[in-house]
């Protein structure tokens, strides 16, 4: 009996304890979204004056920032492609790859998600100085792939080792061509893993910062603007932004949460 | 390497090597590799060439206004600005024959000491043409304040992964072992979201507690320990502790997740089978909880450290000049403010050497194999 009590007892504390990180991890953002509808500029939530929506058209107004958001979406667009083929053709060679090689191949390829991304970044500028290439949209392009692209190898070599290798050796007994097979066999069995990891790199190559900074010279991205923003006297656009960025979030994580529990 | 042949064919194998290949070499290995190589060539700024290059670059000049001066007179070698003693157009006169001997004899002094020079140049650059180019003056030119900043970097991010370890270990128990499945689904998805939420945005929502009008000032003059209206207000991006606090909250769900994920793989039975044997509580943890936790313990280290001591974001967004600077910020300065990329280099790749120790460190304490490393 009185290790029950002291099981619940534990159970009591462990609560506790994980509400207070809960709340720890969300006061910051809650105080931050309330600050944007507060109509003092800079940005405070305890002078409070008014409440007011007027910050969040002023968003469209920025011309800037909506410059470097489309900067953004620009690398996005060939880091997002560019990193699940690299990661693919990893996923499967590395599959198929025992031993020493295929060790020290994997050590290889998983290294730059463990490096600092400032030290990728500035590598990448380093290295295609030598070619006369600029830092530039396409210098961040490249070393964001450098380490975003070791993702979807992961997530596509985890599907990969639960495929049964029979199946493959059925279709080819059958007479099937090796690109036939590819094309109905292997790529609709991984296709889960592929857009999963599609979404990931997208979110990666759109929220990074210490790789961009340092790789992409004179251009912008939205968060290199943020940054450079928070860093000196600002309005509450900035806070609005904040919101729109929360709200997306919150409802794509409620969304990925329940299709979770409905496929159980 | 047959059966891959035999499976997909030699054109898909071909891409899939191809692509492999470029990743490996283009992305990876070669600008690793010519970064270190760059590291190891010291620049030096204060050296008899660079000293020579400049004093070149003085005596042109010189001669340049000297021989203006022998074609249109002594006054005008001013270009436009209005010499104070002579005003009138008629100050623009020639030479005499005396002045404009001594002239063009200064002139011939400076061309000859512009030859010399030149030969001194021509020679040291023969010389350092042929010697070795590589030297870890670039490593061993740290300074003592640099080095402090370094050694004040790798400390708090070791800080942070303890923290981080502390408080991620209960809340991933609690989440993988203690709840049933509504509950686990609800508190997975509270540490999604802020996971999720943009990097920048995390770090930026710290402005509102620590601003001079933010939330901390505002709790201090409610219990009378500032004032707004006499300005004692406390500027809390002076403390160090600002950054400590704020490179915790932005790095520390990298710890939580791998935990958890190898966490939830365990048998709950395992845990239940002990404790009907009468296993004490920290005793199941010792034994049962923490050693098939390793792996995940040891990625949630390795991503917390490296993201902490590699992160600019954190301290350019909270310091806001007003501390000292952070490694990373001086890696920075020395690439985009002095310019001196052979020296930004050499710390960059000191970050990555530390960063590569520490791997090593934590997979050796651990006994863990860097193939269980993923997932």
């Amino acid at each position: 009996m009185k290790a029950v009590e002291a099981i619940a007892k534990g159970d009591l504390l462990l609560n506790v304890f994980i509400g207070m990180f809960v709340m720890f991890m969300f006061l910051p953002l809650v105080l931050m979204m309330l600050a944007a509808f507060n109509s003092v500029s800079p940005p405070s939530v305890t002078d409070w004056q008014e409440l007011t929506l007027a910050w969040f058209p002023r968003l469209l107004e920025e011309d800037r920032l909506i410059g470097c958001l489309q900067n953004s979406f620009r690398i996005v667009m060939f880091v997002v492609p560019a990193s699940v083929l690299l990661g693919l053709s990893a996923a499967i060679l590395l599959t198929r790859l025992e031993g020493r090689v295929g060790n020290l191949l994997y050590a290889f390829l998983i290294s730059p998600m463990l490096m600092p991304g400032i030290v990728l970044g500035i590598a990448t500028i380093v290295f295609w100085r030598n070619f006369g290439v600029g830092a530039d949209l396409y210098t961040t392009i490249l070393a964001q792939t450098t380490f975003i692209a070791s993702f979807p190898m992961l997530i596509i070599m985890a599907r990969l080792q639960r495929q049964d290798r029979f199946q493959e050796e059925a279709a080819l007994d059958l007479g099937a061509s090796p690109f036939f097979l590819f094309r109905r066999v292997t790529l609709p069995f991984l296709l889960p893993a592929i857009l999963t990891s599609a979404a990931l790199v997208f979110l990666m190559s759109f929220e990074n910062y210490n790789t961009t900074v340092f790789s992409i010279g004179g251009s912008c991205t939205l968060t290199t603007e943020i940054a450079a923003q928070a860093r000196k006297e600002h309005t509450p656009v900035i806070n609005a932004l904040g919101v729109v960025f929360v709200t997306v979030t919150v409802i794509f994580s409620v969304i990925y949460t329940l299709r979770k529990q409905w496929e159980k | 390497m047959k059966s891959l042949f035999e499976i997909y064919g030699w054109p898909l194998t071909t891409l899939f090597s191809a692509c492999v290949a470029l990743w490996l070499t283009v992305l990876i290995v070669a600008p690793q590799f010519f970064m270190a190589e760059l590291s190891l060539r010291f620049e030096d700024r204060g050296d008899r060439l660079t000293k020579i290059v400049n004093d070149l670059d003085v005596l042109y000049r010189e001669k340049g206004t000297k021989e203006f001066d022998l074609e249109n007179g002594p006054a005008c070698n001013t270009m436009g600005m209005v010499n104070p003693v002579m005003t009138n157009e008629s100050s623009c006169t020639p030479f005499g024959e005396e002045d404009r001997l001594r002239v063009e004899q200064q002139v011939h002094e400076i061309e000859d000491r512009i030859q010399s020079l030149l030969v001194e140049e021509q020679n040291l650059k023969k010389i350092k043409a042929q010697q070795f180019p590589y030297s870890i003056k670039n490593y061993t030119a740290m300074t003592g304040l640099h080095a402090w900043t370094l050694a004040k970097t790798v400390a708090f991010s070791l800080i942070v992964t303890l923290i981080a370890l502390a408080a991620c270990y209960p809340v991933a128990y609690a989440v993988a072992l203690r709840s049933g499945p509504v509950k686990t689904g609800i508190l997975f998805t509270a540490l999604f979201i802020p996971y999720a939420v943009n990097e920048l945005m995390r770090i930026y929502a710290w402005l509102t507690v620590f601003d001079l009008h933010g939330l901390l000032n505002t709790l201090l003059a409610i219990i009378g320990m500032a004032s707004f209206a006499s300005d004692e207000l406390i500027v809390w991006y002076r403390f160090p502790g600002t950054v400590l606090v704020v490179l915790v909250y932005t790095y520390i769900l990298f710890m939580v997740f791998p935990i958890y994920n190898t966490m939830a793989t365990l048998d709950p039975n395992q845990v239940e089978a002990a404790r009907d044997l009468g296993a004490k509580t920290w005793r199941i943890h010792w034994r049962i909880i923490i050693p098939h936790t390793k792996p995940g313990i040891a990625v949630g280290c390795i991503m917390t450290f490296m993201l902490a001591a590699g992160s600019f974001s954190v301290p350019h967004i909270i310091t806001r000049g007003l501390q000292p600077k952070w490694f990373t910020q001086l890696i920075y300065d020395k690439f985009f403010e002095s310019s001196n990329w052979n020296l930004g280099s050499a710390y960059s790749f000191t970050l990555l050497l530390i960063c590569i120790l520490f791997i090593f460190a934590v997979m050796a304490s651990f006994g863990v194999k860097l193939r269980q490393l993923a997932r």
